[in-house]
This record gives structure tokens, sequence and C-alpha cells, in this order.
């Protein structure tokens, strides 16, 4: 080694014992006194950037209306976001640090579920009450400090399948899928419920993430005659598929899933009249008013989610104290009824949403409404 | 301190991932995109024989590394013999190819969903279950890939190695076979992402596709150009480095609202300073 790369190296090593030296000097929620930290993972940056960007707000303004009125027993509330990209990596880091080093009483998050798969065992194993907004079945059976706000996938797929088959009375479907685990997810419990309907599925694609050129799908489809297409996809992909399929001179109508919910799929004139499923979430006038007045931004289908996860945690704070073990007691038996999302949050034994709902909407005039037939 | 041996595990796999790039790319000049695939085979088939047969974690690692040199050995067969840009974007295509295997081979790799409940490694009834001692364990992989490393690039055969980077037609005057040459280390250093593969899947207990497209090879290739190619002690640094460096920034106070992203442009900022500053990497002593 010459003194260059010497010097280089000496550098490198202060560097990271400055890094170490600082990371182990933060401190965590302390007991009795001081603020309350409450972690949230959520992807920041990245492809999935837009549902860390819609959880935000709910969350800010939940800890802003809570701190305002004087804390939790006086005891304010410190939010700590990390990032965690939507990837195991990321989740894994995220929940680390929030664990290990902010030693937070709560975690809010991840909203993926890659991230969620890596993360939750961490947060299982340190007995850190976390409430997911991840939808990938399976989740909450990584433990019982894992509760879920929103539905599980399975849930969705199976809702759809009856809707189409029972409501719709379409009887011969096509399904065209993102392979994530989201549409994976729906497409298998859509498939299989369909099925057991005794509803025939005529063709099953999936697509990448992020495809927009979906001619030679459709076209494989359009060959099998189905009467409905179901296109759990994400909004992008949607888009093209409805223009794609007009161009193609495809009838059948198309059925999605509840990621259409966005100014994204609803503005273009082609996907007036698409229908899709959605969990049954309020985002009353009011809040979406409050959201924007207090932070700016616009109250979109994650944002009353974030709010009521927060004010579930402030809730069970304020009943139960920050021990682990009395706040997850307290999640088991939770039965809150002063959420903005929905009615009644309370979790069954998995910890997944009891009274988790569903409904159909339309795309009208670049908005969605609830539909009914 | 929990939170310090994440980062030092993750920094330890890419550690071993940098050292067997370096073998290939530093030492031997062919550069290579298609990394995280081996990396990836290597986690997947830990991940299977563990979850699906209870297989021990040695022995599946053994396998992850057997199955990822084969593919690689094919791989090497067919692009080996191009010519340099067409061998690189021969090998980001079979990136793309084996993602796209993993992401659709669902009665396998449970595609998109991934397979989670992975077990830590266990030998004579001992489980690295703890962080602590899971550490130790890379870090003893770490050093064998490294020496490793070190005893491929100070024998003939990597003095060979060395030649064929700065003149391959010179090499083939003096008679040695450079094609088998190059597929023989291109093998060797898929071996070593396969590795690194299994414990990962160990660690985070999930894994996933995404963990293992393209955009990860290319991390893994700017590893070795930061470490300096030739060098694998810079590999190791420049992996310690990268994987530290966005996590140290989660503690720089930027308001909320900005953090996560002044983050990425801080990350890659802090690249490009250093590429300008010292082109030849680290401790590199070579450029491309």
């Amino acid at each position: 080694m010459n003194t260059k790369s010497k010097a280089v190296v000496g550098i490198v090593a202060v560097l990271l014992l400055i890094a170490g030296w600082w990371i182990l000097g933060v401190q965590g929620t302390p007991e009795g006194k001081g603020p309350i930290k409450i972690g949230a993972s959520l992807p920041l940056t990245g492809e999935a950037a837009s549902y860390g960007e819609m959880t935000k707000p709910g969350i800010d303004l939940a800890v802003r209306e809570i701190n305002d009125s004087g804390g939790i027993e006086g005891r304010p509330i410190e939010i700590v976001y990390e990032d965690d990209k939507c990837s195991s990596e990321g989740g894994s880091s995220a929940f680390n640090k929030l664990v290990a080093v902010d030693k937070v009483a709560a975690v809010i998050g991840p909203v993926c579920s890659v991230a969620a798969s890596a993360a939750l065992p961490i947060a299982q194993k340190s007995g850190v009450p976390t409430l997911i907004i991840a939808s990938a079945p399976g989740l909450t059976k990584i433990g019982d400090y894992i509760f879920r706000v929103y539905p599980s996938d399975s849930l969705q797929g199976k809702f759809a399948a009856e809707y189409v088959f029972n409501t719709l009375g379409k009887h011969a479907v096509a399904i065209l899928y993102v392979k994530n685990d989201w549409g994976e997810g729906l497409k298998d419990t859509f498939n299989r419920r369909f099925t057991e309907l005794g509803g025939t599925v005529t063709l099953s694609e999936g697509i990448v993430q992020g495809r927009t050129d979906v001619r030679t799908e459709l076209t494989k489809i359009k060959a099998s005659s189905p009467q409905l297409i179901y296109i759990p996809l994400q909004p992008d992909s949607g888009v093209a598929v409805a223009k794609q399929a007009k161009a193609l001179g495809i009838n059948a109508p198309l059925f999605g899933g509840d990621f259409f919910d966005t100014k994204e799929f609803t503005t273009p004139s082609e996907t007036a009249g698409i229908l899709f499923t959605i969990g049954k979430f309020n985002n009353p006038e009011e809040f979406k008013a409050r959201i924007k007045s207090e932070t700016g931004a616009d109250s979109a289908i994650l944002t009353p989610l974030g709010y009521d996860a927060l004010k579930v945690f402030a809730y069970v704070i304020g009943e139960a104290g920050i021990d682990p073990q009395a706040m997850q007691r307290e999640l088991s038996d939770l039965s809150y009824t002063d959420g903005e999302s929905q009615p009644l949050i309370s979790f069954d034994k998995d910890g997944d949403l009891e009274a988790a709902q569903f409904e159909v909407r339309v795309v009208k005039s670049g908005k969605s409404e609830p539909f009914e037939k | 301190m929990e939170y310090l041996i994440h980062i030092a595990v993750l920094a330890c796999i890419y550690g071993i991932l940098g050292i067997s790039l370096n073998l290939v790319m530093g030492e031997t000049g062919l550069i290579s995109v298609t990394h995280a695939a081996f990396y990836g085979l290597g986690a997947y088939a830990v991940a299977f024989l563990l979850v699906g047969f209870g297989i021990n974690f040695f022995l599946a690692t053994l396998a992850g590394m057997i199955l990822a040199s084969g593919v690689a050995f094919a791989i090497g067969v067919v692009f080996l013999r191009l010519k340099e840009v067409y061998y690189v974007l021969g090998t980001v295509g079979s990136n793309v190819i084996l993602f796209s295997v993993l992401l659709n081979w669902n009665s396998v790799t449970r595609g998109p969903l991934g397979i989670g409940g992975i077990p830590r490694p266990e030998i004579f009834g001992f489980r690295f279950s703890e962080n602590e001692a899971f550490l130790l364990l890379v870090l003893a992989a770490v050093a064998i890939t490294y020496a490793i490393s070190v005893l491929i690039t100070r024998s003939s055969f990597g003095r060979v190695l060395n030649a064929i980077r700065e003149d391959e037609d010179v090499v083939s005057v003096f008679g040695y076979s450079v094609y088998h040459y190059k597929l023989v280390i291109f093998t060797i250093g898929a071996a070593f992402a396969a590795l690194a593969g299994a414990f990962l899947a160990s660690y985070l207990t999930y894994i996933s596709p995404f963990s293992f497209t393209v955009v990860e090879s290319i991390f893994i290739l700017s590893i070795v150009v930061l470490g300096g190619l030739g060098s694998g002690r810079g590999a190791l640094i420049a992996a310690g480095i990268l994987v530290i460096t966005p996590e140290a920034l989660r503690f720089v106070g930027f308001t909320p609202d900005i953090a996560a992203q002044m983050r990425q442009v801080l990350y890659g900022l802090i690249l490009i300073l250093l590429m300008l500053y010292r082109p030849q990497g680290l401790l590199g002593r070579f450029r491309i």
C-alpha cells in the first residue's frame, strides 16, 4: 500500500468510527417522561414512493392533533420516518434502525409486502407492536405483534370473484395481472373462488410491473373470447390496457383492483366506465379539507389509514402505557370506533381486520364513485 | 448495537460480492453485469432446500454454489467468445433472463411472493439465530473468500488473468487458451456470488426476485469500480462504504419531508465526488 492508499483507508476508518459513535448516541423512548417515539417504515423514494407520500400526511396530521392537545398523558409523540424503498433489504434496515437505535414503542408500515416480509420477523422478535398497511396474505401470520389496518388480498380477490360471478353474471373471464405479490395474490384468490363458483377462466396472463405495451396479451385474450377481463394491475398498465383494448376492438368489460383509485387512472377518458374493487374505506370531505389545510397534501386512499394507524397507537398507549405486552393485549381486544377510514377497527386472531369490507367503484368523469348495479 | 451488527452483516455480504466480482472484472478485465443473478441463484437454492427439504444450511450453500457455477459455465461458454461490448450486453441479457426465471417459475420460487421463513444456519446443534453469532459466521466467510482471492491472484494462474486484462492477443500468442482462463474465473466468481446469496437468504429470512435485478448487478459493479479494479481489499472497503453511507445518512438531521430524497441525492453526490477525485478507485492501480 502506498501512502496515498493508506491515507484513504485512514479517512474511511475515521468516518466509520464517527458514524458508529453517532448511531450509539441516539436516545430511545425513556420510561415515564419525554416524547414517545413511534416509527414509520414507508417507501419514500423509488418506484413505490407514491404509497409513502399518500400515507405520510395522515400520520403527520394525527401527530399534530395529538401533540396540540397535550400529547398522551402529557408526553408528546415523536414520529421517526424511515425509507424502506419498498425492498427487502430496505425494510430490514429500516426496522433494525427503528427497533435497535430509536427504540420506538410501535411501528406503522411497511406498505409494501416485499419490505414487510423481511422486516416483520424483526418486529416480532423484538416484541414491537406493528400496524402494517401491506396487503399480501400471510403477513399477519408472522407473529402476534403484527396487526393490519388494510384488508388482506385474499379477501379482495374472493370478493371480486363473487361480485363478477353473482352480481355481474359473467361466467367466462380472462385475467391479466401484474407480476408482483399484490397482483399474484389477487389473481390466485380470484381464480380459486371463481372456479369454485362454477365459472371458467379462459386465459390468465401476467405482465411485469411497469409494462405499458400489452397488445400481445390482449390479442391472446381476445381470441379466448371472455365475457369480462379481470385486470389487477398498477395504474400505468391499467390505462394502457384500457386504451389498447379499445384499439383492438375488445368489447368485454374491464374489472380492476384497488390501485385504480388514483387520479393517474381515472383522468384519461379511455378509463371511463371501468369497474374496480376496493377496500371500503372512507375518505370524508371534512378529513380531506383538514389534510389540505394542515399539510398541503391531497388525501388519497392510504392517507386516512396512516391517520388511523397513529390514532390507534395513541389510544392503545393511552390505555396500556408503552409496555409492549400490554399494548399487544390491548390491540388484540381493540374495538376502535373513532377512525376516519372505517367505522370499526378490530382484529381477528391473526391480526387481520375483522370487519374488512369491500365495494365496487366505477370511473366516471375523471373520478371514481360507488357503483350500483 | 444491534443496528451496527445489521449493517456489518450487510457490508460483509456485499464484501463477498465485491471480492468475487473483482476476480472477474478487476483481475481479468471482464466487465460482468450479471453477478446479481448468481447471487440470486445462491439465495434461492438455500431458501428452496432449507424451507422445502430441511437440508443443512452448509450443504445447501454448497449446492447453491455448484448450481451457480454450472449456470455461469453455461453462460460463459456462450458469451465469453464475444468481444467487449457484445459480451457486456450478453451478461446484461443473462441477468434479465435469470431474473425472469426467478419471477415466473412459481412452483419452485413462489414467483413475486418470494420465499419466507428461511431458518438461520445450524451446525452441531448450534443455531446462529442471534445476529452477533451470524456476523462472526459471515466474517469467516469473508476471510475465506478474501484468502482464496489472494491465493488466485498470486498464483501463476492469476498472473495469466492479469495478462489477459492487459492484452488478450499477446497472451494467446504465448500459447495460453484465453477463453478457458476466462471461463474458469467466471465460474469461480459465480460460486462466491452464490455464497453471498446464501447468507443473504438466511440473514433476512425472506427473499424475493426483486433483490436480484440488473440494478443490483450494477450496484455490485460500482463496488468494484469504487474499490479500485484489481484490489480485493479495495472491494471490501468499497462494499463497506456503499452499505454504510446510506445508513449513516439516516442520521443527518434533515427535516422528515425531504430526508429520504436528500439521502439519495447526497449518496449520489458522494459517489460522483469519489469518482472525480479518485477515478482509479480507492485502492485501484488500473483503469478500465
